[in-house]
């Protein structure tokens, strides 16, 4: 009975130590949120008032935001969503047409050429940072979502991801379906993909965060507003919003910008969880 | 027999050809906008090279340049960009992991609202660099941000004033690495075997000594992994004092170039390669990512043999 009380008291404790916590590691999700529907006048005061919540609500901020011609936020996040969703796309096919050659066949030198693979792409991206873009504006591509798409496609790492998860499926199946008349195409459209949903959704889902927030590169490649992606581009309207001295105007488009990674989080949220010890090869 | 052999010699051929089709595009989209563009990267640090023009082949003068000339600009900004990356490097660490390792045994407990929690200490990593400087420049604002006015500091400049600057950029980092890092190592610590706890427990072992004797030395991979992952991503760190102070108030000046606080090797080379104010010579940026890049990859393969070494276990 006493032991049991204890460890009550050392739950509580707990709960009220993470709140504590936690509280101050969403103040600055949650005043940015805030004040982004503050009037500026009231952004400026608040050293006076101390309020975080607004005192009056106003969506005039959210108003200048999506109605700013410079830089309009509804054509920044769909050249984001296009740049994002082809990514997606071409990675999760060659990803997976390679995984399944690595996994169901043999051939010479396999093992070696997937570790070759491996360590080449280790090679840090600022190595080709410079002839990377001299490449593209050869190509005609600077200024050009294809320049930021491209460099993101072949990913090693997601075709090992692809690969340890292809181990779990039994060989009997591709056998069967063999016996069956099934070409090699076939059996991995019609068996394997289907059984491979959770790893595939979960590179998916790393693929596009990762490319959602990609910062350096867009920012090189990209120089003409019609093409900007949001990531790079929110740092030109916090600039332009800065100098002016309308942070709540920033936090806006933050929170505009926010709000597709936060949808496919939370909707995908278990599986996102997952998937990062994944990442690290715990279950190996 | 004859037709045998044949069918069996087209039978091979037939098996190796088909895995790789299957791996072609990749190694085809791999190789032109991976590893040649890396190439070059690799080449471009021996030459002299304006973009547009064709890159002469000079040897070693750029990395001679970069690391003994200290009559050139270059050596002065490589070396303060890598001495300010490398502390950057030393100081974030520890605290990227040692706070999301904190964070993971206390999640690791069963307690009300464990669920929540996790989620809450897992949202920073979700937002993009821009999303997570815009909020910060907001709460370190001197004249009305939230951190001055709730602890009482004036109009405290944490953008220019040494060792603020420092304290800001770490605080940010920290916070918006810690997610990823923390969930791996929460996952790690839930798949420690419970009978070991428990006959540790048994033998008289406290919390903390089966922590450090048991959960630990369990951990060891995914400790590892979160170890090099983190250093590898703070080498590459650009964005935070870009976005917050652009690289910092100026601490010193040697044969008047000025040496700044916050100053990344990132972002030098970025500067260097692309917008320098000496015009951009990207020889010298390649030279200095290369560096750079070697340092990392140093890191990535031991990184890599842990994993293989993991894969194999």
């Amino acid at each position: 009975m006493k032991r049991r009380t204890k460890e009550q008291i050392r739950k509580l404790m707990l709960t009220i130590g993470m709140s504590i916590v936690a509280v101050f590691w969403m103040m600055p999700v949650a005043a940015g949120f805030f004040t982004s529907f503050k009037s500026n006048q009231e952004v400026k005061m608040f050293s006076e008032y101390k309020n975080i919540i607004p005192r009056t609500w106003t969506l005039d901020n959210y108003q200048y935001v999506l109605n700013y011609a410079a830089l309009p936020i509804q054509k920044l996040l769909l050249n984001s969503f296009i740049v994002c969703i082809a990514c997606v796309v071409f990675t999760l096919v060659l990803c997976t047409l390679s995984a399944y050659a690595f996994e169901r066949f043999d051939f010479p030198k396999k093992e070696t050429l997937f570790w070759i693979l491996f360590a080449l792409s280790a090679i840090p991206n600022v190595v080709a940072l410079v002839p990377q873009y001299s490449m593209y504006s050869s190509m005609g591509w600077i200024n050009q979502l294809p320049s930021i798409i491209a460099p993101n496609i072949a990913d090693v790492f997601s075709i090992y991801l692809i690969r340890q998860f292809m181990k779990g499926i039994p060989k009997e199946l591709d056998e069967c379906a063999k016996i069956d008349g099934a070409n090699e195409l076939t059996i991995l459209r019609k068996i394997i993909v289907p059984l491979l949903t959770p790893v595939l959704t979960m590179v998916a889902i790393f693929k596009f965060s990762d490319v959602w927030n990609d910062f350096l590169w867009p920012s090189i490649a990209i120089s003409t507003p019609d093409h900007y992606t949001i990531t790079p581009a929110l740092n030109l309207l916090n600039n332009a919003y800065r100098d002016t001295g309308r942070v709540e105007r920033s936090l806006a488009s933050c929170v505009l910008a926010m709000i597709p990674t936060l949808i496919i989080f939370i909707i995908f949220r278990k599986r996102f969880l997952e998937g990062l010890d994944i990442t690290a090869g715990i279950k190996g | 027999m004859k037709e045998a052999t044949e069918k069996r010699h087209f039978h091979i051929n037939r098996k190796y050809l088909i895995p790789i089709l299957f791996l072609l595009p990749q190694l085809i989209v791999f190789s032109i906008f991976n590893l040649f563009p890396d190439i070059a990267g690799i080449y471009a640090a021996f030459t002299k090279w304006d973009l547009g023009s064709t890159p002469i082949w000079i040897g070693l003068n750029n990395l001679k340049t970069i690391l003994t000339d200290q009559s050139s600009l270059f050596y002065w900004d490589f070396r303060w960009g890598l001495e300010n990356t490398v502390v950057f490097v030393l100081i974030t660490v520890p605290f990227r992991i040692l706070i999301p390792l904190l964070l993971a045994v206390a999640l690791s407990q069963k307690f009300p609202g464990r669920g929540l929690f996790q989620v809450i200490f897992y949202v920073p990593s979700l937002l993009s660099l821009s999303v997570v400087m815009i909020s910060w420049n907001y709460m370190f604002n001197p004249n009305y941000g939230i951190i001055n006015t709730y602890f009482h500091l004036g109009t405290l400049s944490w953008t220019s004033q040494v060792p603020y600057n420092w304290i800001a950029l770490i605080i940010i980092t920290v916070w918006w690495g810690t997610g990823v890092n923390m969930i791996i190592l929460q996952s790690a610590l839930a798949g420690v075997p419970q009978e070991l706890l428990e006959a540790a427990k048994i033998d008289g072992a406290n919390a903390t000594q089966r922590f450090l004797h048991i959960s630990l030395p369990c951990i060891r991979f995914p400790l590892s992994y979160v170890i090099t992952v983190s250093i590898i991503a703070e080498f590459n760190v650009w964005g935070q004092p870009y976005m917050f102070n652009n690289g910092g108030p100026i601490i010193g000046m040697t044969n008047s170039y000025a040496h700044q606080s916050n100053l990344m090797l990132m972002q030098i080379i970025r500067d260097v390669g692309f917008k320098g104010s000496f015009g951009s010579n990207p020889g010298i940026a390649s030279a200095m990512s290369l560096i750079l890049g070697g340092l990392i990859v140093v890191i990535s393969i031991i990184q890599v043999r842990l994993m293989h070494e993991n894969a194999e276990d």
